[in-house]
């Protein structure tokens, strides 16, 4: 089942020339180590990097169609990569360390796509052994109780493992770009250049690349001097260059293109690592690393940064929460729900009330719920005037609680059927608007998915739809949530968000994205002034949880399905009108004035909030 | 997107059978659900049976390296049982291996 992440749409980056590059199969590997594709079938290599002689001293020739054994004279490494070639193996304990020509290395081996892979890289040793270096990570992660602390922690701590010159927190906005929002610099820093609060275009990490990110998979590039050629058995017996034959995603020795080297030059980065950090289906930001000189971490040392990164996330879902107040806002909405089940069971008792003047203190209590969820209770207009419908007014409670659920500037409840209405709270687009955003769901919008977490959240509304820039400046943040199958649907509003940005250098203009310049490394890194618009307030995973587990629960109190041997309500549609009485005190259960009430049924609500069609 | 869990303590013993998905807004309910487990003086195993685990994120494996952690640090060893091919495959990938036993 997808995670609710991939309920949560955030604005697309502009397409660009360079989105399409064939990165995961490049056909290259980095010139530091050793790569070789095996058939574990045969156990014999199919590909090999053509730097096998200079690092191992056999020529790709004679490793082609052999075992890689062959390439190793130390019988202990000999035993050890008969071990990882035993057929069946699925899982390898890495890395193994490996001699030859009496230098260490290490392998590193998965497998993908039925081929094992085996990167034999030089082994270095690290400023601190493993479990150092792990117990520090999860001391300072989990020490943190402020997002803000937790950045700066997680800089820190990846400066500790990895001793490199500047360490960056970067963070994905809408529409691909980014933003670094935590920097840590080595004491004696030879990239003292700070990038702190700088955005990045999102043209810098192109498509293919980020769907590798996405898999986790961190990148190292202990060097800035090219790649050399994957080798294959040509026809003709000889070595040959493998091309795109071979998918190198999980690979750490995958080759680098040229524009990212020349980034890389222009920044007067000598080496650099990337850690992604993912948040189950996307891509939340990536810690990247900067050193002026060469540099490469052994493999320990890049697992314990892969840990943190997992720990991250981890404590960041948790940190998020807390500031966002999600378990206040889950206490509201049961509240919420319990005064609409209250209110639902009331008129589910009364069916015989139509006309019964007397029977003023039920009609009373009656009254008092529908005031308070007059979004969420069938049909509620005013008594003594449609324009005074109290429903509507900010200071109405429910209505107010309805926006503190999301932390939305405004919200919607949409009503279908011939008895239907829109319901507006705070700032929002008009009724008419709010009908056709609600029918772009299965067009432009994704249909609701049956099944848990039927919702549907972006910050760039605009992405999906032509907006006027009316509608872009109080609905960019759009939280849609379906209450039941019948169309009725909760919609919750952010204004946009226009952010006075400082940019590392001047973001491409649409033309220049679709040029040929995007294949020329960027040497601009200057600041930029220009502002960030089109997006409002990201909405958090917590946050969409809890507007769909808020609907589901409305939709059951409304077909009477929560309250044990409750009886089910009648459809929405055919559902009574309450005509309420203003005079009422907010909370006027006990209010009186002494009016009389009367029930109607099936009459269309009026009004500012009303029927729009 | 939702987690069901159910603990069993038998003496030194805890048996934590999990249900469902494992990523970052359930990672919350089964450290919530472990809180008393570590907290149990008398247990010094901890043994989280992922038979029922459809699919882990990694914000969860995060989760589960800083409970090992802090079992650890409160003389509990914390093992990994049942888990299916492609939980499997993300452990062995964020080499949870070497802060948790994984059988």
């Amino acid at each position: 089942m997808p995670s609710i992440r991939a309920r949560i749409w955030n604005g697309r980056p502009l397409p660009c020339e360079h989105d399409t590059l064939p990165i995961a199969r490049i056909g290259t590997v980095q010139p530091h180590g050793v790569m070789m594709v095996v058939v574990p079938e045969t156990g014999c290599v199919e590909h090999v990097s053509a730097n096998v002689e200079e690092i191992l001293g056999v020529p790709a020739r004679a490793v082609l169609g052999q075992q890689p054994t062959m390439a190793f004279q130390d019988p202990e490494s000999v035993r050890r990569l008969q071990d990882i070639l035993r057929p069946g193996r699925r899982f390898f304990e890495n890395p193994t360390p490996l001699q030859a020509r009496g230098r260490a290395f290490e392998a590193i081996c998965h497998l993908r796509d039925g081929r094992l892979f085996i990167e034999i890289e030089p082994y270095v040793t690290a400023e601190h052994d493993y479990q150092t270096m792990v117990s520090a990570a999860v001391d300072a992660i989990s020490r943190q109780t402020t997002v803000q602390g937790l950045y700066a922690a997680a800089a820190r701590m990846m400066h500790f493992v990895t001793r490199y010159d500047r360490v960056k927190l970067y963070k994905f906005l809408s529409h691909g770009h980014g933003v670094v929002v935590a920097e840590q610099h080595a004491p004696d820093s030879k990239l003292p250049g700070s990038f702190l609060g700088y955005h990045f275009s999102a043209s810098d990490v192109p498509e293919a690349a980020k769907e590798i990110l996405l898999t986790g998979k961190t990148r190292q590039k202990p060097t800035q001097r090219g790649s050399v050629p994957l080798l294959m058995r040509g026809p003709d017996g000889e070595p040959t260059e493998s091309g795109p034959r071979i998918d190198m995603t999980d690979c750490w020795l995958r080759g680098i293109h040229p524009c990212d080297n020349g980034y890389n030059n222009n920044l007067g980065v000598g080496s650099n690592i990337i850690f992604p950090v993912c948040l189950d289906d996307s891509l939340w930001g990536l810690f990247v690393v900067h050193n002026k000189d060469e540099k490469f971490l052994n493999y320990d040392s890049r697992a314990v940064i892969e840990q943190l990164t997992m720990m991250f996330a981890s404590r960041l879902v948790e940190l998020e929460a807390g500031e966002a107040r999600i378990e206040e806002r889950q206490r509201l909405a049961q509240q919420m729900v319990a005064t609409v089940e209250a209110a639902q069971a009331m008129l589910s008792s009364t069916p015989n009330l139509r006309g019964d003047h007397g029977n003023s203190i039920r009609l009373h209590a009656m009254h008092a719920m529908s005031r308070h969820v007059a979004a969420l209770a069938p049909t509620y207009v005013s008594a003594t005037g449609l324009d005074r419908a109290v429903a509507g007014n900010p200071e109405d409670r429910f209505s107010f609680d309805l926006l503190r659920l999301a932390d939305a500037d405004g919200a919607a409840v949409l009503r279908a059927g011939p008895g239907g209405h829109v319901h507006l709270i705070g700032a929002t687009p008009d009724a008419l608007a709010v009908r056709g955003l609600a029918a772009l769901f299965g067009s432009r919008l994704p249909a609701f998915e049956e099944g848990e977490g039927r919702v549907f959240a972006t910050d760039a509304l605009g992405d999906f739809a032509p907006l006027t820039p009316d509608l872009i400046a109080v609905a960019s943040g759009l939280l849609a949530a379906p209450i039941g199958n019948r169309g009725d649907m909760i919609l919750w509003f952010r204004k946009e968000r226009v952010i006075d940005a400082i940019w590392a250098g001047r973001p491409p203009s649409v033309a220049e994205l679709n040029s040929e310049k995007m294949f020329r490394p960027r040497d601009d890194f200057a600041a930029h002034r220009a502002p960030l618009a089109g997006a409002s307030r990201p909405w958090l995973e917590s946050e969409v949880l809890l507007a769909a587990q808020f609907a589901v629960a409305v939709s059951q109190a409304w077909q009477g399905t929560r309250r044990d041997g409750a009886e089910p309500m009648p459809p929405p549609e055919a559902a009574p009108v309450v005509y309420a009485d203003p005079a009422l005190e907010p909370d006027g259960m006990g209010a009186r004035s002494g009016r009389a009430f009367t029930m109607l049924p099936g009459a269309a609500a009026a009004g500012p909030w009303a029927a729009a069609s | 997107m939702s987690i069901n869990v159910s603990v069993q303590a038998n003496g030194p013993l805890a048996s934590v059978t999990l249900r469902g998905t494992l990523d970052s807004m359930s990672q919350s309910m089964l450290k919530q659900q472990l809180e008393p487990v570590l907290a149990n003086a008398a247990v010094n195993q901890i043994r989280l049976d992922f038979s029922g685990v459809q699919s882990m994120e990694a914000a969860s494996a995060g989760m589960l390296m800083m409970l090992s952690h802090t079992a650890k640090s409160r003389n509990k060893a914390v093992g990994i049982v049942n888990a299916n091919p492609s939980v499997l495959a993300l452990m062995h990938k964020a080499n949870l291996g070497k802060v948790l036993t994984i059988q």
